[in-house]
């Protein structure tokens, strides 16, 4: 279903602001590509907010094949800035895909520079997670900036952007595509290109009517809570 | 209206407070909370306001009580364990009749406790929470629309009102997204503050304080504290009902654990048992009316904490021996599940039964 898509290299991280989506469609593209047979490891390495990552669901992604590294038991449940161990190990010693979901915002992003070293040029992306509903990253300045901020922060360039504007259960297609427009000003801004647009699943296909030369990518919601999913208040 | 945007509660918070014309804030940081001043961090220097990381909580909410001194609109946000902390200060801004809004993201106590989500504060809130004859209006939004709306008229009721107004949150109402919409309009002039320390050239000095050595003079202080109180009662309490099946099995619940109700009111009408919500808004003043216009049907009630048990108490002053009152929470950061509140809603059934399941 995402047959367009191309990510060809072995370890994809995903950073950028709070909330901009980089859990759900870390645990997306790892399901997927696991279901596709490959190898397929998912690295939690939020260790800034205290809920609403990839470690509530293990159970539920493993269940498809994909290892999950999150931080030691005993901090599991805190937001200390305690990243799983061995991470400086995972680029080199971890074989097929490894999938790095980072914490949001500069303080989120900055537990990158410990692996930066281990990463080599070619065989990452690092791709920023932007969302152009959330409050600091609404127009193509505070894109740029919100970009600089965790670039610096993580010591990495970023190889591309990635759209998943939305607006919770409000969403429509021209949101969608409004967002598109904004971020595909700000890539072109800064040089980059914009690697995919993401979605919930239930708009992928109205949204492939009106998207053409980006791949869309329909996500099912993981993170969202059991007793939210029912029709909202 | 204006434009929706998608934000976190700890952020909403933050714009709603700024959009009230808050513009002085001091707190000190504590998970769940943190987005909260990190919002304000970076917004308040934006319109000219002040943003300050106090040495501690202690430090961050005497800032608070001078900064209302001088009749500025202020606010604080923490933690449970961090609001322990400012319950001193939150008594002498009530002693000294000085608006300001506070701010509590709950996490699971006692003491450290864990950073999950509970609602193991409600004692401390509407009990005061700090020594004296003291009472606060205590907010409990459900959705993050809610908490944009009521942070903002938390700072026109503690101007009102002369006394601090708390926001009770948890951990998930904190983090979670939804879209919400701020007002267009700039809010209107915040009410005169003639008993403010704005520099006493030509007129009297202002003077602010809790302190009154003469036993009859506070006395009257507290009666007159009394009063403002009884007003809050009368005028100020919220809260929801929620009844689509006419039910005569009521949840009681707020925050978070209202959503999850209304989640379980729509499984056990599915098992063919029919539930309504009482959903307070205010948890102090309690909504006791509501109870009241309950009376004619309800035959049990069911108190639905993330807590070993505090609502419930008020639960069943409110409903004054007119109907059962039940309990079930989860304590520590475990958040209960519809299908929890299920059974404990059969086993209800089956003790009042006399009235029969819905064919």
């Amino acid at each position: 279903m995402w047959d367009e898509l191309e990510l060809p290299r072995r370890i994809l991280i995903f950073f950028g602001g709070y909330g901009s989506g980089k859990t759900e469609i870390s645990i997306n593209l790892a399901v997927h590509f696991a279901s596709r047979g490959e190898q397929v490891t998912l690295v939690d390495l939020d260790t800034v907010t205290p809920f609403f990552r990839t470690r509530e669901r293990q159970e539920e992604i493993e269940a498809y094949g994909v290892r999950v590294v999150t931080p030691p038991d005993a901090v599991r449940s805190s937001s200390l800035p305690i990243p799983p161990s061995g991470l400086r190990y995972i680029p080199e010693a971890v074989k097929g895909r490894v999938i790095l979901d980072v914490g949001g915002n500069d303080p989120g992003a900055r537990v990158l520079r410990s692996i930066k070293d281990k990463l080599v040029q070619g065989e990452f992306e690092a791709l920023f997670v932007v969302n152009t509903q959330r409050p600091f990253t609404r127009d193509v300045p505070s894109i740029q900036s919100m970009l600089r901020s965790v670039e610096h922060a993580s010591n990495l360039s970023a190889t591309g952007l990635v759209c998943n504007t939305h607006l919770g259960p409000l969403t429509d297609v021209s949101t969608i595509t409004l967002g598109l427009s904004i971020v595909l000003d700000a890539a072109a801004e800064v040089g980059k290109k914009v690697r995919f647009v993401s979605c919930a699943d239930t708009l992928q296909h109205a949204v492939r009517q009106v998207v053409h030369g980006v791949p869309v990518l329909g996500l099912h919601l993981y993170m969202t809570p059991p007793w939210n999913r029912t029709k909202g208040e | 209206m204006g434009e929706k945007m998608l934000m976190k509660g700890n952020e909403a918070i933050g714009e709603a407070a700024i959009k009230a014309g808050c513009r002085f804030f001091f707190g000190y940081p504590i998970t769940p909370q943190n987005e909260l001043p990190e919002y304000m961090s970076r917004r308040l220097p934006e319109v000219g306001g002040v943003f300050l990381q106090a040495e501690s909580e202690v430090a961050a909410i005497n800032m608070v009580y001078g900064a209302s001194c001088a009749g500025g609109r202020v606010m604080t946000s923490s933690s449970s364990p961090g609001i322990s902390l400012k319950q001193e200060g939150i008594s002498y801004l009530a002693g000294s009749e000085l608006p300001a809004v506070i701010v509590n993201i709950v996490r699971g106590g006692p003491g450290l406790g864990g950073i999950q989500p509970a609602q193991s504060d409600y004692f401390q809130a509407t009990r005061g929470g700090g020594h004296g004859d003291y009472r606060t209006l205590v907010y409990a939004p459900s959705t993050i629309q809610e908490m944009v709306d009521l942070v903002m008229m938390a700072f026109d009721k503690a101007d009102a009102y002369r006394n601090p107004v708390l926001v009770l949150g948890d951990g998930i109402l904190g983090q979670m997204m939804e879209p919400v919409e701020f007002p267009d309009e700039p809010p209107p002039e915040p009410l005169a503050k003639p008993w403010a320390t704005t520099g006493a050239e030509g007129r009297p000095p202002n003077i602010i304080s809790s302190i009154i050595l003469d036993p009859e003079l506070l006395d009257k202080h507290n009666w007159h504290l009394m009063e403002k109180y009884e007003q809050i009662r009368k005028k100020e309490t919220r809260w929801e009902i929620y009844d689509p099946y006419e039910a005569e099995i009521f949840l009681v619940a707020y925050g978070t654990m209202a959503r999850v109700a209304r989640a379980a009111i729509e499984a056990a009408h599915s098992r063919g048992i029919d539930c309504g919500l009482v959903r307070p808004i205010t948890l102090w003043p309690f909504p006791e009316r509501a109870f009241d216009e309950l009376a004619d049907r309800a035959r049990a009630y069911l108190s639905v904490e993330m807590s070993t048990g505090q609502m419930v108490d008020d639960v069943k002053i409110a409903a004054a021996g007119r109907a059962p009152v039940y309990f079930y929470g989860r304590a520590g950061g475990v958040v209960p599940s519809p299908a929890e509140i299920v059974k404990k809603i059969e086993l209800i059934f089956e003790e009042i039964k006399g009235g029969s399941k819905r064919a």
